[in-house]
């Protein structure tokens, strides 16, 4: 059979035998299901807003929301005050530059205090 | 207005003179009920395309319910350049590819097997009635099994030409938009899929 021969027949063979009919489904059930399916799934209104009342789930929200804002204010308390602390050292730093706040040196020799003493005994105290 | 054409006197819309437009105009204004009538008419056309392509009857009804449920929900997105059907029946194809996927695409051994008690072959098509010649008609339904068995076969956007084109009288046109292909393609996939099969009937 040539493909032109064929075509004629298979067009022919198609036209005498459809694609089989549906079964009873199709029709007005098969329209209602269709908007049944459509209805349900809509979001009403409510939905949205239907899970903060059950009691279980506003209790979990409730809880993460204090734990989020507990650390974020600890976290903001923690950056502050050490933003405190290096802004107070700056500034005492440019007031005094000379090292007096270095807390690893001793500002005050042993003999400088001895002479210190010495010359405060010999000069005796008034009162005594 | 366009609505003002179809609505009856006491100001609701008559599905029986309602274009498609009109109708889709009043489903976006709220009357979803007016979506059943584009369901009515195009239900038969939408179940033949799903059938067409999974050879299952009950997968095609849930196919092509799934294919009117999205179009719905997709509604706003239509902008009318197409006809409604035609964007339908992409959204029905877009559906069968993806059950296409799912079931590894088993259609043969898996979907089809129920259709026909007798065997386990899909038949697609109408047969000769038995009470004729039982020797004809037992012809007749062998030659359903073989060109069922062919068009099951071709691959994918082959048989979906064919079955637009063939099984459910689209244009070529219509084909290409139900496609999202360029005409000149559809008219390849369309020539080779009467070539494959004339190769597996004959």
């Amino acid at each position: 059979m040539t493909p032109e021969n064929w075509l004629t027949w298979f067009r022919d063979w198609l036209a005498r035998h459809p694609l089989r009919q549906p079964p009873e489904f199709l029709g007005r059930n098969y329209t209602t299901e269709v908007l049944i399916r459509i209805k349900q799934s809509r979001p009403s209104p409510s939905s949205a807003f239907r899970w903060f009342s059950l009691p279980r789930f506003s209790f979990a929200l409730g809880t993460v929301m204090a734990c989020v804002l507990g650390v974020l204010v600890l976290l903001n308390s923690s950056d502050r005050s050490d933003t405190d602390v290096n802004e107070t050292l700056e500034l005492l730093e440019q007031v005094e530059p000379s090292g007096l706040l270095s807390l690893g040196e001793d500002s005050i020799s042993d003999e400088d205090l001895l002479e210190d003493l010495q010359t405060l005994d010999e000069t005796g105290l008034p009162s005594a | 207005m366009a609505l003002d054409r179809a609505a009856t006197a006491d100001g609701t819309l008559s599905p029986v003179m309602a274009t498609d437009t009109e109708i889709i105009q009043a489903v976006l204004g709220g009357d979803i009920d007016q979506y059943g009538e584009l369901v009515n008419r195009y239900q038969l056309a939408a179940w033949k395309l799903a059938y067409g392509l999974v050879g299952n009857f009950e997968d095609a009804k849930e196919l092509s319910q799934n294919g009117f449920v999205k179009a719905y929900r997709h509604l706003r997105q239509f902008r009318g350049k197409s006809r409604f059907s035609t964007w339908l029946y992409r959204i029905i194809v877009n559906e069968c590819k993806d059950f296409f996927k799912a079931k590894a695409r088993q259609p043969l051994t898996v979907s089809l097997s129920s259709d026909d008690p007798e065997t386990d072959e899909p038949v697609l098509f109408e047969v000769a009635d038995p009470a004729g010649n039982p020797r004809d008609a037992m012809e007749d339904k062998e030659l359903a099994k073989k060109i069922s068995r062919a068009i099951q076969k071709l691959p994918l956007k082959q048989q979906t030409a064919f079955v637009l084109c063939r099984l459910n009288g689209l244009s070529l046109e219509e084909a290409s938009g139900a496609m999202g292909v360029r005409l000149g393609t559809i008219k390849a996939h369309l020539f080779r899929a009467m070539e494959n099969l004339r190769e597996s009937i004959q």
